[in-house]
């Protein structure tokens, strides 16, 4: 009998369990109405970006040290869910924001501080699309997300500071929670976050799954070669 | 190690000196944006002073990308980069060599894009000028150390022309906004406080990547 992947059935029932709360749970927000609701799924993607970022950080940091092809593998694959959740992010972000704000897009701290991370992440994934694999892609691609990495808090201060400079038009409402919204959030972030690991398994699979092939039609190849040789 | 870098520098300078090429391509490309900038605004409109600083650093980040983009091209006929880093010397003095000699370069450049600059758009500064070159300096310092090392990583592939943009002008956000907004400052004689701020910033930038780049340099040359 095949065996149940434990961490797929815990992910899945933790995402039965945050979308009951999310939608049947939660009060509905007084002023937003239920618009608000996408809000759980916003910020727990957010927090999913930035966790997937921060194991691409500690990843590449461990692959110039140690020099094992795995680190630079989760690295990859961390930053391409960062990514993805990133542009859920931003999905999210104007969709709420244009019957509250009644804008689609400001340029708010946070929703340009996002983009930003958005911009410097995919860069990485462009960079990385254009080296062909050896060592040297790992070892530079590896720097390349440590200094992305660090200049996320940067990005962060000066994006603060050049808005409040300046009077905000529109800010984002101080959300009091309600403690029934807060539960909601906290379940959803434990979910997202599991989620991430669900997503990292299943990816770093196939990317070894891919390793392999290569390596077995390298080894075919050789094998073909060798005996037209022979011939 | 001081000294090697030095050597690079003199050598790079000669080079530069003899074929001409990085410097003039990039002075002639930024006197471009400058004049082309002018189109987008009605003549003797308010919003022009508005955009001047932004368009001022634009300027210098586009001539200055020309410049760090090349920084390794110097070297590239012959294989003279691997003799470069087969002297006996630590790969750090490289860097500092590197940094030297896109420093040189971009501030001739500078020296002849600010004139022009506060010629066509018609500059005054309320606070001090020396301000003004001391906060080109700090921004030099910052854009040349990130520009350096990322310069080296792009070595590393073929399509280097546009991809080194795009991975250079997403991290310079930061710097791009800190420059903007002293800049500003300085012109509109803003408060001395929110410009120490925006100069904090700059220089936190500079030292965050001047180091991480010393210390990541070797790992961008170690694997060739």
């Amino acid at each position: 009998m095949k065996k149940i992947p434990k961490l797929g059935l815990l992910t899945f029932l933790l995402l039965i369990i945050s979308l009951y709360m999310v939608f049947l749970y939660a009060p509905e927000e007084k002023v937003m109405g239920e618009i608000q609701r996408i809000f759980y799924f916003h910020v727990a993607s957010a927090w999913l970006a930035l966790f997937a970022y921060t194991v691409t950080f500690i990843c590449s940091i461990l692959y110039l040290v140690k020099k094992e092809r795995k680190f630079d593998t989760i690295a990859l694959s961390s930053a391409e869910i960062g990514v993805f959740f990133t542009t859920f992010v931003l999905i999210s972000g104007p969709l709420w924001a244009r019957p509250i704000w009644n804008t689609w897009w400001t340029w708010d701290p946070r929703l340009t501080s996002s983009l930003a991370l958005w911009l410097m992440f995919v860069a990485y994934l462009i960079l990385r699309a254009n080296i062909p694999d050896s060592p040297k892609k790992f070892q530079v691609s590896s720097v390349y997300a440590i200094i992305a990495y660090l200049d996320v808090p940067i990005v962060f201060f000066s994006i603060r500071w050049w808005r409040t400079i300046h009077p905000v038009v529109i800010t984002s409402k101080h959300i009091n929670l309600d403690p029934k919204m807060l539960q909601t959030l906290i379940i959803s972030n434990i979910t997202f976050t599991l989620l991430y690991f669900l997503l990292l398994k299943i990816d770093l699979k196939g990317k070894n799954l891919s390793l392999k092939l290569d390596k077995l039609i390298n080894e075919a190849e050789e094998l073909i070669e060798s005996k037209q040789m022979e011939e | 190690m001081g000294n090697f870098a030095l050597k690079i520098l003199k050598k790079d300078i000669l080079i530069e000196f003899r074929t001409k090429t990085s410097i003039i391509n990039s002075l002639f490309f930024s006197f471009i944006v400058l004049i082309i900038f002018n189109f987008s605004f009605h003549p003797g409109s308010n919003s022009i002073k508005e955009a001047t600083p932004g368009i001022f650093w634009i300027v210098i980040f586009f001539s200055g990308i020309l410049i760090l983009k090349r920084i390794f091209e110097i070297e590239r006929n012959n294989n003279c980069f691997e003799a470069i880093l087969l002297a006996p010397n630590s790969f750090n003095s490289v860097y500092i060599g590197k940094i030297f000699s896109s420093t040189v370069f971009i501030l001739i450049i500078e020296a002849i894009v600010i004139p022009l600059w506060v010629i066509l758009f018609n500059i005054t500064f309320n606070h001090s000028f020396l301000i003004f070159i001391l906060l080109v300096f700090l921004v030099n310092v910052g854009f040349i150390s990130l520009g350096v090392i990322l310069s080296a990583i792009s070595l590393t592939f073929d399509l280097k022309d546009v991809i080194f943009s795009i991975i250079f002008f997403p991290l310079l956000i930061p710097l791009f906004i800190g420059a903007v907004k002293s800049s500003e400052f300085i012109i509109e004689s803003g408060s001395l406080d929110g410009l120490i701020k925006w100069l904090k910033l700059i220089i936190s930038f500079d030292i965050i990547f001047f180091w991480s780049g010393y210390l990541l340099f070797k790992f961008v040359m170690e694997e060739r």
